[in-house]
C-alpha cells in the first residue's frame, strides 16, 4: 500500500525529473523502506514532488496568471451584477443599463478565454524548451 | 580563485556533503544518502527528494555526471554518479574558502574578549 502510494507521488512529478530519477528513488524506497521508514520516505516524496513543481517548473507561473486574472475578472463581473438596495436609484440603472452589461459579459467570457488559451500555449512553449535543453551529460553522451 | 568558480560559492550545505561523497569514488543514490549521514555523524539526514533534486541541479551544471555501474550484480534501477573535473574544482574552492572562514573564526574566538581586556 505505501508502496504504490510512493509510486504515485513519482508519478506525479514533473516529467523531465520523472524521466531522469523516478526509478533510483523507487529503488531506494525498497532497499531503505524499512530502515529508514516508509512513512518519512512518504512525507520526503510530497514535499519533493511540491518542490519540482512550484520551485523547479515554470508551470505554475502562467496557471497562477490566468487564475489570478479570471478571479479579477469574475470580481468584476460579480460587482456589475450586485443587486443595490431595494427600489434604489442604482439598481434603477443598472436595469436600464441591461443591454450593456450583456456586451460587457461577452467581452469577459472572450477575455477569460482568452488567457486560458494564452497559459495553454505558453506552459506548451515551456515543454518544447525544457524538451530541447536537454542536460550537459545528455549531450555530451549524445555527441560521443 | 578563478572567476568561473564564484557563481557556485558557497555551496549549500547538501551541496557540499553530495560533491564530498562524490570526491572519493562513484556511489548510487542511497551511497550518497548514507554517505552524508556518516560524514555529519548522524546529524545531517538527507532525503531521496533533496538528494535527486541537487543531483539534477549538480549534473545541469556540468559538476556531476553519470558513472558507469560498479557491479554487474547490482539492481538495473540503480545509477552511479562521479565528480566531473570542473564539479572537483568547485569543491575544492569551496573547502578553500571555508578554511579561511574556520582560521578566521579562531582567530576571534581564541582572542580575549574585550570585557575580559577591561
Amino acid at each position: 500500500m505505501r508502496r504504490a502510494i510512493y509510486a504515485a507521488e513519482l508519478r506525479m512529478h514533473p516529467r523531465a525529473f520523472r524521466e531522469r530519477f523516478a526509478d533510483e528513488m523507487m529503488c531506494i524506497f525498497d532497499e531503505a523502506a524499512e530502515a529508514e521508514g516508509a512513512l518519512k520516505l512518504l512525507i520526503d516524496g510530497a514535499i519533493s514532488l511540491l518542490r519540482q513543481w512550484v520551485m523547479r517548473s515554470d508551470f505554475w507561473k502562467p496557471t497562477l496568471a490566468a487564475l489570478f486574472t479570471m478571479a479579477q475578472l469574475t470580481m468584476i463581473s460579480f460587482m456589475l451584477h450586485l443587486p443595490g438596495p431595494v427600489p434604489s436609484q442604482a439598481n434603477q440603472v443598472v436595469r436600464e443599463a441591461a443591454p450593456t452589461i450583456g456586451m460587457l459579459q461577452l467581452m469577459l467570457s472572450v477575455a477569460t478565454l482568452t488567457v486560458i488559451v494564452v497559459a495553454a500555449i505558453t506552459f506548451w512553449i515551456a515543454r518544447f524548451q525544457s524538451k530541447r535543453s536537454q542536460p550537459c551529460s545528455r549531450r555530451r553522451s549524445a555527441a560521443a | 580563485m578563478k572567476q568561473a568558480l564564484l557563481p557556485f560559492l558557497p555551496l549549500s550545505p547538501a551541496t557540499l556533503h553530495i560533491l564530498l561523497c562524490l570526491a572519493g569514488q562513484p556511489r548510487h543514490g542511497y551511497g550518497i544518502m548514507q554517505d552524508v549521514l556518516r560524514q555529519s555523524n548522524g546529524q545531517y539526514k538527507l532525503g531521496p527528494g533533496t538528494l535527486y533534486d541537487n543531483l539534477q541541479k549538480l549534473m545541469d551544471k556540468g559538476l556531476v555526471e553519470g558513472a558507469p555501474s560498479a557491479d554487474a550484480n547490482d539492481d538495473p534501477r540503480r545509477r552511479y554518479y562521479q565528480l566531473t573535473a570542473f564539479g572537483r574544482s568547485v569543491l575544492a574552492a569551496d573547502v578553500e574558502r571555508l578554511k579561511n572562514v574556520i582560521h578566521e573564526a579562531k582567530f576571534h574566538l581564541e582572542a580575549p574578549a574585550v570585557e575580559d581586556l577591561g
